[in-house]
């Protein structure tokens, strides 16, 4: 069991240099978890100084940073456009404590998100903006509901359907590579003397091997049109009830939603053999923004991209705060 | 004031959780974040000048504190490989007394900076102010240093110029220009993988003179940095006053433990006491999720935490 005290703006203040990012603890279930608050360089206006967004980043290891310190710079960035920000480490990630056996789209981590909003509130706060990427994006769907007054949502790269297994969820994304490489390209490459040595590493060469056996079932597929889907093939994922729900949720309390993606996600094809259902949601046509970015927003893999990402997020927050009656007018 | 087994200066202390919680708002973790776990007050703050502020990370015993250390870690993708890992090691260092003090390099993490324009001094200069901040909280002067791959390069220079006698070092690189090659590979793998390029390590290359810096699976690396590393040599720079060494080769492949073997037998001709050891995990330093495995990381960590506690309790600071 852990006693936590807070880094705040009170000890902060009495320091000689002006912190915007903050530090602090803060309990969620039995588990401590790392925060950071960034403050606002100037308030968006006088009358709301408090308006806050918090930020739930993606799974896997990569911490509330995200790649490349990519939503440090989206906290810092809506810092500098007058908002307050805050991101936190998930359980057993970072330098939260506790441990952590795997990520599951269906099993977001509702406890640490309301933990944090609740302690974004402690520091006078309210969280009415939610930004989640990928499995963040439906830890955020999950919570969106417990939080009132709330003044959008932002979507980044999160599928709208659920994977079978992470087994499975590896041959889908190994299938996906080997339809995008040519057949040239992957022998030409194949034969450099840097990938055959990397192919002798045993944790490459399982992903080789699975990218060689994609290949070619597909290359055999073609030369017997049609395709008869093979033994491996997969039926298609299902669409995730959890997030058709809450979006619908969200919607129902007029609640503006930017989805963004890269036209390279994996969760962009989803979402785009998606679109017919939730389209059909009540308020989606006047509430929702797609915005689709060139690249792989998902994995945040290039600067480039980063950089289109915060600048999309801090654009649209920004548009909301300051044009509420943006969306009253589509409706 | 005592003097250490290295005639360093050491004010002495009877320091520890306790004593810096109670001197909680004039004291050397004023304005930081903390919180009590088992056996340690973890604290966590910022340090430096303004702009280029490095996010830092304490673990302070709760017992009487007979040793510190400071963690350097690698660098880019490298640092989501060994994050957990470093943070591992630190509590189970704090648990058996030792102060540890674990940071982000500018321009990553949640330091401040811009990863493009920085340099091996500009990295060495973040690890000396929170090796300073080690020395306020811990009251003494650091012992150990412990650097990962580039943090290894980075702990070198700092223990020389610290005087620190101690180093380890956790899968080094001891081949800069190499180093440099394999990550470049690593991105056009990266890239392979995604779409159909048609760079090569030369490409880019010319696009790092070209543009000052060259965007390495979504992790900048800027001239400044590739040509500050590539000249320098973490051999070189191991040489008294350091006085024990902690040599730790990770890989199967046997040119690299090789390499760690030559470098361990030229320390103790130079004079200074060096362990080696091997760890036969392969791990997937600049590979994006597709090469990287749970277990083998975990399982690189608890090797890396026994070395070095071993290396710490029977060789360096057994009572």
């Amino acid at each position: 069991m852990c006693s936590v005290t807070e880094g705040g703006a009170d000890v902060a203040s009495a320091a000689t240099v002006v912190m915007h990012d903050e530090p602090v603890f803060f309990t969620s279930g039995s588990e401590t978890l790392l925060g950071f608050h960034t403050r606002p360089d100037a308030p968006m206006s006088t009358d709301d100084p408090r308006d806050g967004v918090m930020l739930c980043s993606g799974g896997w290891l990569a911490s509330s940073t995200g790649r490349n310190s990519t939503f440090v710079t989206l906290a810092r960035a809506l810092g500098s456009s007058g908002f307050h920000a805050f991101r936190f480490d998930y359980h057993g990630v970072g330098d939260s404590s506790g441990s952590l056996s795997r990520f599951s789209l269906r099993e977001p981590f509702s406890e640490d998100a309301l933990a944090a909003i609740e302690c974004f509130g402690r520091r006078g706060v309210h969280s009415r903006m939610l930004v989640g990427s990928c499995f963040g994006g439906r830890t955020v769907l999950a919570v969106a509901r417990t939080v009132e007054d709330l003044k959008g949502v932002v979507l980044i790269a999160v599928p709208p359907r659920d994977p079978v297994s992470a087994e499975e969820s590896r041959e889908r994304l190994t299938k996906e590579k080997a339809r995008k490489v040519s057949a040239s390209r992957a022998v030409r490459v194949g034969v450099r003397p840097w990938m055959l040595r990397e192919v002798l590493r045993a944790e490459r060469r399982r992903y080789y091997g699975r990218f060689v056996r994609a290949k070619l079932h597909r290359m055999r597929g073609r030369i017997t049109r049609p395709v008869r889907p093979g033994p491996g093939a997969m039926a298609p994922l299902p669409l995730s009830d959890a997030f058709v729900i809450s979006l619908g949720d969200i919607l129902a309390r007029n609640v503006p939603v930017l989805l963004l993606f890269g036209s390279e996600d994996q969760a962009y094809e989803q979402f785009l053999a998606a679109r017919g259902t939730l389209r059909t949601l009540p308020g989606y046509a006047e509430l929702v923004d797609e915005l689709v970015l060139d690249g792989d927003v998902h994995g945040l893999g290039r600067v480039v991209v980063q950089q289109m990402v915060v600048e999309s997020c801090v654009e649209w927050i920004a548009n909301i705060h300051t044009r509420p009656d943006r969306f009253a007018a589509r409706r | 004031v005592q003097l250490t087994s290295e005639g360093r200066s050491a004010r002495a202390t009877s320091r520890d959780a306790s004593t810096l919680e109670a001197s909680d708002a004039t004291g050397p973790l004023a304005g930081w974040a903390q919180r009590r776990t088992e056996g340690s007050l973890e604290a966590a703050g910022f340090v430096g000048a303004p702009g280029n502020r490095v996010f830092a990370f304490a673990h302070v015993p709760s017992r009487r504190i007979r040793g510190s250390v400071l963690v350097c870690p690698p660098l880019l993708a490298e640092t989501l490989v060994t994050y957990r890992g470093d943070r591992q090691l630190a509590g189970s260092l704090a648990q058996r007394g030792i102060a540890v003090m674990r940071f982000h390099h500018r321009g990553s993490g949640n330091s401040e900076g811009s990863p493009q324009l920085y340099s091996l001094d500009d990295l060495v200069e973040d690890a000396l102010v929170a090796c300073q901040k080690l020395s306020d909280i811990s009251g003494r002067p650091a012992d150990v240093v412990i650097g990962t791959r580039l943090g290894a390069t980075v702990a070198a220079v700092v223990a020389r110029r610290l005087r620190i006698p101690r180093i380890a070092l956790i899968a080094p690189v001891l081949d800069p220009k190499k180093y440099l090659r394999e990550v470049f590979r690593g991105h056009l793998i990266s890239e392979m993988k995604t779409r159909t390029t048609r760079l090569s390590v030369g490409d880019l290359e010319r696009s790092l003179d070209e543009h000052g810096w060259v965007d390495i699976v979504g992790y900048p690396i800027g001239r400044e940095l590739f040509r500050s590393v590539s000249n320098f040599s973490v051999t070189e720079a191991l040489a008294r006053p350091i006085r024990s060494v902690l040599l730790v080769h990770m890989g199967k492949g046997p040119r690299e433990h090789a390499a760690v073997d030559a470098l361990s037998r030229e320390l103790t001709d130079k004079g200074m006491q060096c362990s080696a050891a091997s760890l036969p995990v392969s791990l997937a330093w600049w590979f994006g999720g597709g090469g990287f495995t749970r277990a083998e990381n975990e399982a690189a960590a608890t090797g890396v935490i026994d070395l070095v506690q071993t290396w710490l309790d029977g060789d360096v600071l057994g009572d």
